[in-house]
């Protein structure tokens, strides 16, 4: 009984039905199968487009790579500048820049207008190897090391005249050259003019304003010390083992990653996005197999007589099961590839046309781990659909399914 | 060569149990052309089937070459019809996404054969049917006596101890049915093919060796035909 063609009889027929079968039939069930696979990524797709902007928008404009804080106990990190120019000598570290941060209320004089915020101080030419605020500038100039009286502000937090166009609470329309009054946690106010407007497109970070440390130092007296440092290392991947570099080096602060600073709020965020995503997910899967399942059944059905012709002629039911596997197989390997390229023509007309979202424009970025779950998944899915119609009709008696 | 004793088989219609056939015992030895005939609802497509492993007896025994084909299981029936029986059906069940020549070969690959060989297994016995030129057609293509001739190919590409033909010209008309019956018993005679044959037609019989009459159910006579010339349908009488 050993003695037979086994499962290459299977592909012979297989091959055979799907270059003779019906094309209508076969082109809608790829179609059908690439429309899942779109709807299985798309929300991964757009939650990693998500996600890469805001880990981008972290790094690139709120801690760096990696961001060092005071110990614990203490609110101010000491020694600053020498700590500064210890990171800067220790391999694999591109820049450092030291913040200091502080409350302040800033007023439109203008208009009146004012906004809390916090105002942050960095030495101008350490901050551009670390951040990108002076790539964005928008209107007016980047701060210079010697700059007294003068801020920096981002777009959002000097609004519009119309209060309707603003997206957050705003100064009601700053422009360069502007002047503003900033009343300092310690009492002090003083009025600086506005030298440059910056947009990164990040709500939180275009809310925001800064001054030189040594302008925050005439006011607050902070002297030789920082809130936090910034450090950019040579790529976001390797800012955990150059967390463990600073470390080793003696550093006794806090030292964390961009990641750690930054997953919580945006955590829950993706998490929830995350949940929407595998209920989309299962949803499909729902959908696919249901697809599958009829368009093979009625395949099947349509075919019941020539299952019969087969199995009349001594061909073994599991050969015929696994031809129309193989046909499943092939429709679903059809069907991933065009959802692929579908979702690569997705991701291109949204890379032309953005997304704009409350941090910045999103780059849908197609998530291949994912993928490859959606992948495995509909096969498998397809191969049960599959499987439980074509076992059902092998299985009736041989001249019930001959008379069709 | 077939050993067929008390052999029964009963169907289920509802309730109701219907007996096809009523312990029919009878034997074929190898290399004969034999015939069955009988009324319609005779039960002799019935018999047919069940000594051709398309179906399952409700009691007795069929014994095939020495083998008691009634006590083998589903996968066991399967690889004895692939290895040791050839079918040709009424509407010739061809499949209809293989060529004429795939259709014929497909038991030959698969035995397990080299493709190559199955398709010059097939092409031999196309070319003996008289399709030799209508390899790569597609069944659809064919005529209905052209069809059934690629099943009757298909029936002998594995050389089977016994081929059994359910009506194989009840679709035809009587050219087609003539030339079916010829290349039947040129078969028969040539290659000493064992062939069971149900037909309900009465100018068919002078083509069996022996034609084995059933009535409900039971076998009705038995009757041997002198060795002759094939006769011929209603109405062309030629001799």
């Amino acid at each position: 009984m050993e003695n037979n063609g086994g499962y290459g009889v299977s592909l012979y027929l297989a091959v055979r039905a799907i270059r003779r079968g019906n094309r209508s039939t076969l082109t809608l069930t790829i179609l059908i199968i690439a429309l899942v696979m779109v709807l299985m990524n798309f929300l991964g797709m757009i939650i990693s487009g998500v996600v890469t902007l805001y880990n981008d928008q972290m790094i690139d404009y709120q801690y760096g790579h990696v961001a060092i804080e005071p110990r614990d106990k203490e609110i101010v990190i000491a020694d600053a500048d020498a700590l500064v120019k210890r990171l800067k000598q220790i391999p694999g570290i591109t820049g450092v820049s030291a913040h200091t941060g502080t409350a302040a209320t800033i007023t439109n004089i203008k208009n009146g207008k004012l906004q809390s915020k916090s105002l942050t101080a960095f030495n101008p030419e350490d901050e551009q190897s670390v951040t990108k605020y002076q790539m964005v500038i928008t209107d007016g100039d980047y701060l210079s090391k010697g700059d007294t009286g003068q801020i920096l502000i981002g777009t959002l937090l000097a609004g519009n005249e119309d209060e309707s166009q603003d997206k957050l609470p705003s100064l009601g329309g700053i422009k360069v050259g502007d002047r503003v009054e900033v009343a300092y946690s310690n009492g002090v106010v003083k009025t600086y003019r506005v030298k440059g407007i910056y947009e990164s497109l990040g709500a939180l970070i275009d809310s925001s304003a800064f001054v030189t440390r040594s302008e925050m130092d005439s006011i607050m007296h902070s002297g030789d010390t920082a809130t936090e440092i910034l450090v950019r290392g040579s790529s976001a991947d390797d800012a955990p083992a150059l967390k463990y570099t600073i470390m080793s080096y003696g550093v006794e602060e806090k030292v964390k990653t961009w990641n750690e600073k930054g997953k919580g709020i945006m955590g829950d965020a993706i998490s929830s996005f995350t949940l929407i995503k595998n209920i989309m997910t299962f949803v499909s899967l729902i959908v696919a197999s249901v697809v599958v399942f009829i368009v093979t059944y009625i395949n099947i059905i349509n075919r019941k007589k020539q299952i019969g012709i087969l199995k009349a002629i001594g061909i073994r039911k599991q050969i015929i099961v696994g031809s129309y596997l193989i046909q499943v197989l092939f429709q679903c390997a059809c069907g991933i590839l065009v959802g692929i390229l579908m979702l690569n023509a997705i991701s291109f007309v949204l890379t032309v046309n953005k997304l704009r979202f409350p941090m910045g424009y999103i780059t849908p970025a197609v998530d291949y781990s994912s993928l490859a779950v959606s992948i495995v998944l509909l096969c498998i899915v397809s191969l049960v659909s599959g499987y439980i119609p074509a076992r059902q009709v092998v299985n009736e008696e041989i001249l019930n399914a001959m008379r069709g | 060569m077939i050993e067929v004793a008390d052999l029964k088989k009963i169907y289920l219609l509802g309730n109701v149990e219907v007996a096809a056939l009523r312990g029919v015992s009878l034997s074929i030895q190898k290399g004969e052309f034999v015939g069955i005939m009988g009324p319609s609802g005779s039960g002799k497509s019935t018999l047919l089937h069940q000594l051709g492993l398309l179906d399952t007896p409700s009691g007795g025994h069929i014994l095939i070459d020495s083998t008691d084909v009634s006590q083998l299981d589903d996968d066991a029936r399967t690889w004895f019809r692939l290895m040791h029986l050839g079918y040709v059906f009424q509407d010739y069940a061809l499949v209809s996404e293989l060529t004429v020549m795939e259709n014929v070969a497909i038991p030959a690959i698969m035995q397990g054969k080299p493709l190559a060989e199955c398709y010059a297994a097939a092409t031999r016995m196309l070319e003996k049917v008289g399709l030799g030129k209508r390899l790569d057609h597609l069944v659809f293509e064919l005529s209905g006596g052209e069809q059934q001739r690629v099943s009757i190919a298909r029936a002998l590409v594995n050389t089977p101890s016994i081929v059994f033909a359910d009506e194989p010209c009840a679709n035809l008309d009587t050219e087609n049915s003539r030339t079916v019956l010829e290349l039947f018993r040129d078969v028969n005679r040539e290659l000493k093919q064992t062939i069971v044959m149900v037909s309900h037609e009465p100018w068919h019989q002078s083509y069996f060796d022996r034609i084995i009459f059933i009535r409900d159910g039971v076998m009705d006579e038995e009757r041997i035909e002198s060795e002759g010339k094939p006769g011929g349908p209603p109405g062309n009488e030629t001799g």
